[in-house]
């Protein structure tokens, strides 16, 4: 995904001059064709991340589009006061780009980790809130949100190859099918949508047709597929590389609690309130230890469906 | 003594006046921040009288000057000096921190005509103010961008960061004026955080200095005079300034950080501020 950002953000500057590419020292090598190309719409501000979106602020009320990027903690919770004042109470028309969220520094510990970035950006007006599932939908929601005049978080992972499906175009708010389905739905953002599809697989042999949602913009939510979903099926999961805290669990939560028609069974997946202390380079093996695996998710899926039925399969 | 000019004798009456209208509007209101208002009065009404090149019928020229408080705690000064500059109607500001009031205890960008962005808590518009120089320089615009900090709000590790940046990238567009008070909500700085030199400091982050008294419309004018600097460097005017200024019994003292004057007060302060403003315009006759 940070590939995709960095062709992406080069495909869009070279359509619009206002876009503007701030860094907070970080991504100088992958981003050198930019450099080269647009040097007036680059600006590295060193690791001083606060004055960055600061500064991108004061750019944005200028006419300027800035993207500035870092490593997701230091462009989040670090310098969250000032995306609360600077950008969201300006309304101002800055992206914050996080590259590497959840767990994807899988080596580098808590630190690097951005847990609880959806849970502190959801709460904070005018904000939206996009994580794309793979590098395709990366350039789709760079472009959307150059579209979108208003402040904006979007939250890389790692996936580097392509989700197989058939795909409509991309609109911010409005969640994409990624498998239809009966019954029982998986709702999955970011990184974790590649996982529902693997978990739909495993659940098919068990005769469970699946829904896959690929809930790619968290905020504002599909709020009307939620409510179909909520209606059409008994099981539905939510599944995400965060906290069960504040992230894609609660804002579906949120719609479910106050639909009068939902009778959906429902479970929040996802780090249960803990620093993810295991280190691994394969993010795979991470997942798997805290019960995020697409084993995890289809036993999950599946034990909760059996409940709904009210009966033992086995 | 020197015969003060018919120019400075008006800029005086002016922040006289302001003062008064902002003391009564925040005591109308029983708002806050009477003495951090004052210290930057006389510096509000000489850059809007005399330097900023803005309009309030375009309030939204790309060309424009801009200011930047980002002590967003003395509002109440730059609402007065917004008012009486036209930017919206006197009357709004009886409307001071009351419901339906665009105007309230900090300023809020998105509401008030003349407000470039919203600030209150500090350290937050100096990088905004920076980021409008970087885009004048992007856009090829001549215009100026001044921001105003206090002494205190230096204590927040963004300024030093946004500082760096604008010495870095040679904002020469740039203008900032510290209101150096010395005096923080629990006491001078001195003893609860010294800022030792801002002069050494702003110098070796690639900055021009001049220090000034932040009262005296002579000083200002020459400092301003000055400006833009020869050289490609951003520059600081560290204003030396007293909190509470123009009302001798607030006058450097912590207390009036976020008092209200009883009765009493308020007429005694009313009266030296009336004393004034009647002695100045005796002169102005003359």
């Amino acid at each position: 995904m940070r590939n995709a950002f960095i062709n992406s953000i080069y495909k869009v500057t070279r359509e619009n001059n206002n876009v503007m590419c701030m860094v907070g020292d970080i991504g100088g090598f992958l981003l050198r064709n930019y450099i080269k190309d647009f040097p007036k719409n680059y600006y590295n501000l060193g690791a001083a991340e606060a004055n960055m979106v600061g500064v991108a602020a004061g750019l944005a009320m200028s006419g300027k589009i800035p993207f500035a990027y870092t490593i997701t903690p230091f462009i989040t919770s670090r310098c969250y006061e000032q995306i609360k004042v600077d950008v969201c109470y300006n309304n101002a028309n800055v992206k914050l780009v996080g590259v590497g969220s959840g767990v994807s520094y899988g080596t580098m510990g808590s630190t690097h980790h951005s847990l609880e970035d959806i849970a502190i950006m959801r709460a904070l007006p005018n904000m939206t809130i996009i994580a794309p599932s793979d590098p395709k939908e990366v350039e789709e929601a760079i472009f959307a949100a150059v579209e979108h005049n208003g402040p904006t978080y979007i939250r890389l992972a790692l996936q580097s190859t392509l989700l197989d499906y058939k795909r409509g175009s991309f609109k911010i708010g409005k969640a994409r099918i990624v498998k239809e389905g009966k019954d029982v739905a998986i709702i999955a953002t970011g990184e974790m949508v590649g996982i529902a599809l693997e978990a739909a697989e495993v659940l098919k042999k068990e005769d469970i047709d699946c829904f896959v949602i690929n809930m790619h913009t968290i905020k504002p939510i599909d709020e009307k597929l939620i409510k179909k979903l909520s209606e059409d099926c008994k099981v539905i999961v939510s599944i995400e590389e965060h906290s069960t805290i504040g992230g894609l669990g609660s804002a579906v939560s949120s719609v479910l609690s106050q639909y009068q028609k939902n009778k959906a069974r429902f479970k929040i997946m996802g780090f249960n309130d803990v620093f993810c202390r295991e280190y691994s380079s394969d993010k795979l093996k991470i997942f798997n230890k805290y019960g995020l695996s697409s084993n995890h998710l289809a036993a999950e899926v599946f034990k909760l469906y059996d409940k709904s039925n009210n009966k033992k399969r086995y | 003594m020197k015969k003060i000019d018919k120019t400075t004798l008006e800029l005086e009456l002016k922040a006289a006046e302001t003062r008064k209208g902002i003391l009564e509007m925040i005591v109308a209101a029983q708002g806050t921040h009477i003495a951090s208002s004052f210290s930057i009065v006389d510096i509000l009404v000489f850059l809007y009288d005399k330097i900023l090149k803005i309009s309030p019928k375009k309030p939204d020229d790309p060309k424009r000057d801009k200011f930047v408080l980002s002590k967003g705690h003395g509002c109440a000064a730059l609402y007065v000096v917004l008012a009486n500059q036209g930017f919206f109607p006197k009357s709004i500001l009886n409307t001071y921190c009351t419901p339906g009031s665009i105007l309230g205890g900090h300023p809020d960008s998105t509401r008030i005509p003349g407000v470039e962005t919203s600030t209150g808590s500090l350290g937050h518009g100096f990088s905004v103010a920076v980021g409008f120089a970087l885009a004048n320089k992007i856009n090829k615009i001549n215009s100026k961008i001044y921001c105003l900090v206090g002494d205190g709000e230096c204590n927040e590790g963004s300024i030093w960061e946004a500082a760096l940046i604008a010495g870095h990238h040679k904002l020469n567009n740039l203008i900032l004026i510290l209101d150096d008070n010395k005096l923080l909500i629990s006491g001078f700085a001195k003893d609860i955080l010294n800022p030792l030199s801002f002069s050494d400091k702003f110098r070796a982050f690639g900055w021009n200095t001049i220090e000034i008294d932040g009262h005296n419309f002579g000083d200002l004018t020459n400092s301003f005079e000055k400006l833009p600097a020869k050289n490609n460097k951003p520059t600081v005017i560290i204003a030396n300034t007293i909190k509470g200024k123009g009302v001798s019994f607030m006058e450097n003292k912590k207390e009036w950080y976020s008092m209200l004057p009883n009765e009493e007060q308020m007429e005694d302060a009313l009266g030296e501020l009336n004393g004034r403003i009647i002695k100045l315009k005796a002169e102005i006759d003359k």
